[in-house]
């Protein structure tokens, strides 16, 4: 049932993505040609806030600050006063609505490989390696190493840009 | 052995495309902004390289049917070189409804 949600969340992502984008070529499988991008540079510029969201909240259910995981983590975040709009994502912003974005250990983990169709959906908006987006509070990474792990969740507006909420938790992998 | 980044640096510059010996014209210059490409329409010389440069507070990339540039972070750019002649519409993969552009290559 949860594989039921987070895959129908996504889809309603990844729609939202694909008829924002309708002109032409944006919606295929983008292929990397060329980078060589600062990751230090690029998370500090990613603190850069958008539009407020007041009143909004958000903490970790899962993990608990310390716990320790087996390899596959189960992560779910609290949510208030603010709305998971999938079919915005992309769009304008709105206060009180957007997605998340959840960071492990500076993005590194923040790739297919680990974090599923959550990883896909970054490698298709170009952010692979730096965040993996979510449209409903909860998501899993898989093949974590043994170790201290730092798990970030930042309340997103609909245009990417940071409302300034955000909540930190850190776990070990035995 | 000396010929080596040379080499390299050519192939940077193809961005993936079918690079010539010559190297390539230099071409116009799109700013990424908070959010659009100015300007949106280019038009250039088959040979020719477009450049992006992310001018904006935020997270930006360039998506067209055969490149991506990845998310550029603010001041970064990225440039690609077109050997076809052709109209390549793109758009940011992360503000795809406000940002889209169209380079005419001729």
């Amino acid at each position: 049932m949860k594989r039921l949600v987070l895959t129908a969340g996504l889809l309603a992502l990844s729609a939202g993505l694909t008829a924002c984008g309708s002109a032409g070529s944006v919606g295929t499988i983008p292929t990397a040609k060329s980078s060589n991008h600062d990751m230090s540079s690029m998370r500090a510029q990613m603190a850069s806030p958008g539009p407020k969201s007041p009143g909004s909240h958000v903490a970790f259910v899962t993990p608990r600050a310390g716990q320790t995981e087996h390899s596959t983590v189960s992560v779910r975040v609290r949510l208030d006063h603010f709305v998971l709009d999938p079919a915005a994502v992309g769009m304008s912003p709105r206060p009180g609505h957007g997605h998340l974005h959840f960071e492990l250990d500076g993005g590194r983990f923040d790739r297919t490989r680990y974090s599923g169709a959550n990883g896909a959906l970054a490698a298709k908006l170009g952010v692979s390696g730096m965040y993996s987006p979510a449209v409903v509070p909860h998501i899993t990474y898989r093949r974590l190493p043994p170790g201290r792990h730092r798990l970030e969740v930042y309340l997103a507006n609909n245009n990417h840009t940071r409302t300034g909420v955000d909540a930190e938790t850190t776990f070990v992998v035995r | 052995m000396r010929g080596a980044p040379l080499l390299a640096a050519l192939a940077v510059a193809g961005c993936g495309s079918a690079a010539g010996a010559s190297p390539p014209a230099p071409g116009p210059l799109v700013s990424v902004g908070d959010f659009r490409f100015a300007p949106a329409i280019v038009t250039v010389r088959v040979g020719q390289v477009v450049r992006w440069r992310n001018d904006g507070a935020t997270l930006h990339s360039v998506e067209g049917r055969a490149f991506f540039s990845r998310a550029l972070r603010p001041g970064q750019t990225w440039s690609r070189r077109f050997a076809r002649p052709g109209v390549y519409r793109y758009a940011c993969t992360l503000h795809p409804e406000a940002m889209r552009g169209t380079i005419v290559v001729r």
